[in-house]
């Protein structure tokens, strides 16, 4: 956990850091209103920044026994994994082709990683896709 | 069992699909239209430009006896929706709605877009840009505004819709024509400029009459002068700047295009019924309840005016900073 | 005598029940808000008599604020961001077993939020509305602060975690074209972020998908297991003292949120969070603590104002023809359809019409009771199913709702990026309330900030202090802020001592 802790601070330190560079790159084009567009963002990064110093400071001193995951439960990080995934695979197929197939292959897929009954899965994913098909697509007119 | 139950869900999807999925396109233009055209919008639903819109293709479909469907695709103040349309297949099931914006993104800086990247199928309507201003300021006309604004310099606070909109645009326009030097004061949108303007935050705003009305019918708000060419319908009192002898034209439009490089024919078919479109009934009262005016014109025309209005603003917008 | 038999004619009352039943699904789906149902709905309504046309509109309106509490309540996902603060003491419910009666409250309290805001609106629209045009920049501004102060109330055990959540929120909140100059800001060219990262999608996926990504890692958990399917309770009325904990939190937002619903540009969301936390200060001792976990008074105090709200949005907009939030701005090119020009003429002109609007928006709100009353056993009944059933559907519904909003792949990959978020801020204790507080009202203080002072000339920062509403506004936000801290200063103190 405090490992976990500390590498998150420092991540977030450097995106902030590496924010805090791009602010510089602010281009107006209708001149400058007095404080102009980048104070905002720069005052919040620092914020940002001088919180996570002492967070990180806290993260570090505190000796906590408690763990991240479990040893038991790597396989469950795994099908979680495999679960995101499915989303992701489902998300960037969305729009090349028809809807009803990759939802319904998509939230099969989900239910078996989910390891839920094969019959009602398919019950399931069929009828849902075909809801959203028909309340979304048909209903509100959405292009997909 | 379960390779049965897999197969049967297989051939049962399919069977879905083949109910839902739509059709291709046909690849001959001589038959046009056979299919769902797609009128990309890039405003959000419920907006001015939205029920124009809808407007349109509800009569479109009435003369082209196909599907005419609006898609909001918004997003990037704008560019969205029309990058959409530019790069949709030049097919004629693919058109779209522009506003002024068209003319204004390239020199924003938003995206890589001009009027020679579309062809235009029709315009119309027009919303000028006026001065409005509280009904208990102490200047009645336009020339007293003026006088004003040139004894306070800098002094006087102009509302607009957001900075590189039309109406800020406008303002500016107003501002470099007559050599003053106004504040502007950006808003996200019109309705919570005039809101200002009614609550005494600002002096002045730069938005199109119709967005005043409620103000005007309420005698909160006059209307000093109009910066179209001719005479606003919900102010016909009002004179244009024009009349008074000011070199002036700033008007929000919008008009409907197809991407480049649509066959004619199916052009010449967009085109008249669009025409027809334009000039139904149940388009001149929305227009008229929303209080914009009428301006038709046909595709040439129309591609001509939105160069013309490209080159202006690219020249315009550059000259203009926000702190003067 | 006529409006009432015009609005008690069945064809109305068909329209008006049509219209509920739709705002129903369109709250309770997560993506598809008010604004939208009510936008997308309009033109479907113009070829009906005008009334029967604001039935159904107005009912959709009223019905689908409410309804977004559902999946608030159940999944901790909000259907609209009016009832993004219902989700912190609803689902904080639902966890205790007691979801049937987190629906009941958010059923009767809402419905009557909105029935005594309409009534307020009857009484006072005149000098209500003409009391929220004194709202400029600097008030804008003081609200957005006030707003914003809560961050550390709902930042749960760490404040430090909480902060650093706030201000990513914050930070979240500055990317695309700046509110003043337009310029382009973290947008590296893209114009998907000219806009900014839409709100609505990184709510789907940091209370959505990230916590269905939470519950499936701990689903075999052991101290999980006990599931509150046993213990849930399948009563949804309050009884008299639970009745008794909410009843001055209620009174307080019902009066507070039809003022905050007039202001133009501050709706549900704003009211929400804002009687949420100052509906505090009626809730003594132990109760106090509840508030985030599970307290029924908070829960009353938000979902009052999130329907509280629609009486003064009305307000506005019939007296000063302005919109009062996004929905009354839609409502007013509706009524301009039908040939009505909402501002102080229609009182005139046309008091038929408004008396109409009146008596329409009283009996919606009382079908969000008896609708929300009867709906809350069939969802409670829904919710029976195996959870991870519920996980499919609320992802094909976070997934195609975020696309619906906007058509736009780019929203459904926020989501996604922003459930993997919730997962990580989730495991890792930072709270994510905070976070959305920054991001509903980073725009609102910067812009305004920033206007008051082009306003203000030379940029004097007098302005905030010398205008007695944004003042008075500062000095509670600062208030607001400090207690907490020094409450638990207090505490660490008597537990060291």
């Amino acid at each position: 956990m405090r490992i976990t802790n500390v590498s998150f601070n420092l991540i977030l330190l450097l995106i902030c850091g590496l924010l805090y560079w791009q602010t510089y790159n602010f281009s107006t084009l209708f001149g400058s209103d007095g404080i102009g567009p980048a104070y905002f963002p720069r005052l919040i990064i620092i914020l940002i920044m001088i919180t996570n110093i002492i967070e990180l400071f806290f993260s570090i001193k505190t000796k906590s026994s408690k763990r991240l995951f479990l040893i038991e439960h790597s396989r469950r990080v795994l099908e979680l994994c495999l679960f995101i995934a499915v989303i992701a695979g489902f998300i960037s197929l969305l729009g090349t082709l028809p809807f009803i197939l990759i939802a319904s292959i998509s939230m099969f897929l989900l239910c078996m990683v989910l390891k839920l009954p094969l019959i009602p899965s398919i019950l399931v994913s069929v009828g849902l896709s075909v809801v959203v098909h028909f309340v979304f697509i048909e209903g509100f007119n959405i292009m997909l | 069992m379960k390779k049965l139950m897999i197969s049967i869900c297989i051939v049962a999807i399919g069977g879905l699909l083949s109910a839902c999925g739509s059709s291709n396109s046909s690849e001959d233009s001589s038959n046009f239209p056979e299919n769902q055209i797609e009128v990309v919008v890039p405003f959000a639903a419920g907006g001015a430009s939205d029920l124009v819109s809808r407007t349109i293709a509800t009569e479109m479909e009435n003369e082209l006896d196909v599907p005419v469907v609006v898609s909001n695709k918004t997003g990037g103040s704008g560019t969205t929706g029309m990058l959409a349309t530019k790069d949709a297949k030049p097919d004629g099931y693919t058109i779209g709605y522009v506003p002024v914006e068209l003319a204004m993104v390239q020199e924003l800086g938003l995206a890589e877009i001009a009027p020679n990247d579309y062809q235009a199928i029709g315009q119309l309507m027009t919303i000028p840009a006026a001065i409005t201003v509280s009904a208990d300021a102490p200047y009645d006309t336009i020339e007293e505004f003026i006088s004003y604004a040139e004894e306070n310099p800098g002094e006087v606070k102009v509302g607009n819709s957001g900075t590189g909109s039309i109406w800020h645009i406008a303002a500016a326009a107003f501002a470099q024509e007559l050599d003053l030097e106004l504040e502007y004061i950006p808003y996200d949108g019109a309705a919570p400029a005039v809101t200002a303007l009614m609550g005494g935050h600002v002096d002045a705003v730069s938005v199109s009459p119709s967005e005043v009305v409620a103000g005007l019918d309420s005698e909160d708000l006059k209307v000093l002068a109009v910066m179209s060419e001719e005479r606003d319908a919900n102010v016909p009192d009002v004179p244009t700047l024009q009349e008074l002898g000011y070199d002036i034209n700033l008007s929000g439009w919008g008009g409907f295009v197809a991407p480049t490089d649509t066959p004619d024919e199916v052009m010449e078919t967009l085109q008249s019924a669009f025409k027809i479109a334009a000039e139904s009934e149940a388009f001149t009262n929305l227009l008229e309840e929303r209080g914009m005016n009428p301006n038709y014109k046909d595709g040439a025309e129309f591609q001509q005016f939105a160069q013309d209005q490209y080159e202006y603003f690219s020249e315009l917008i550059p000259s203009i900073d926000l702190s003067n | 005598m006529e409006v009432i038999s015009q609005i008690l004619m069945p064809s109305t009352l068909l329209f008006l029940l049509l219209g509920s039943i739709l705002g129903l699904f369109i709250g309770a789906l997560p993506g598809l808000s008010a604004t939208m149902g009510v936008a997308i709905l309009t033109p479907m309504t113009f070829w009906l008599p005008p009334e029967q046309g604001l039935a159904m509109l107005i009912a959709i309106y009223c019905t689908a604020i409410f309804a977004g509490g559902v999946p608030a309540i159940l999944v901790n996902t909000p259907g609209t961001p009016a009832s993004m603060v219902t989700s912190f003491d609803g689902f904080a419910l639902t966890k205790q077993g007691k979801s049937g009666l987190a629906l009941g409250v958010n059923a009767i309290y809402s419905g009557l939020g909105g029935v005594i805001s309409v009534i307020f609106l009857m009484v006072f629209s005149q000098p209500i509305a003409q009391f929220a045009l004194n709202f400029g920049a600097a008030e804008y501004f003081a609200l957005a602060i006030f707003g914003l102060s809560i961050m550390v109330s709902v930042s749960g055990k760490s404040i430090r975690k909480g902060m650093i959540s706030g201000f990513i929120g914050l930070l979240i909140a500055t990317v695309g074209l700046d509110p003043i100059t337009s310029t382009q800001r973290f947008t590296f060219n893209q114009s998907d972020l000219y806009e900014g990262i839409s709100f609505i999608p990184i709510m789907i996926g940091l209370f959505g998908l990230g916590e269905v990504f939470f519950q499936f890692l701990l689903k075999n958990d052991q101290n999980n297991i006990k599931e509150n399917v046993k213990e849930r309770s399948d009563r949804i009325l309050p009884n008299k003292k639970e009745r008794r904990e909410m009843r001055k939190p209620f009174l307080f937002s019902s009066i507070l949120s039809p003022i905050i619903g007039a202001i133009p540009g501050a709706g549900g969301d704003i009211a929400s969070i804002v009687t949420w936390e100052q509906s505090k200060r009626f809730v003594k001792g132990e109760k106090k603590k509840e508030y985030g976990k599970g307290s029924l008074a908070g829960l009353a105090a938000t979902t009052t104002a999130n329907n509280g709200v629609i009486g003064g949005a009305f307000t506005t907009m019939l007296t000063l023809g302005l919109p009062g939030d996004a929905v009354t701005a839609i409502l007013i090119g509706a009524l301009m359809m039908y040939g009505l020009q909402p501002g102080p003429n229609l009182f005139v002109e046309d008091p038929d019409i408004v008396y109409t609007i009146i008596g329409l928006l009283l009996l919606a709100n009382i079908l969000v009771i008896i609708l929300g009353l009867l709906g809350s056993r069939l969802f409670v009944r829904i919710m029976m199913v195996r959870k991870e059933y519920i996980w499919v559907s609320v992802i094909l519904f976070s997934v195609i709702g975020s696309f619906a909003l906007n058509n736009s792949f780019f929203d459904v990959w926020i989501v996604f990026i922003s459930g993997v978020v919730g997962l990580i801020f989730r495991k890792l204790d930072y709270p994510l309330g905070p976070m959305i507080l920054g991001l509903l009202l980073g725009p609102m203080a910067e812009s305004n900030f920033r206007r008051a002072l082009l306003m203000g000339g030379d940029f004097s920062y007098s302005i905030f202090f010398t205008r007695p509403i944004s003042l008075i506004l500062i000095i509670i936000a600062i208030v607001s802020l400090i207690i907490p801290v020094l409450n638990k200063m207090n505490q660490r103190r008597k537990r060291n001592v």
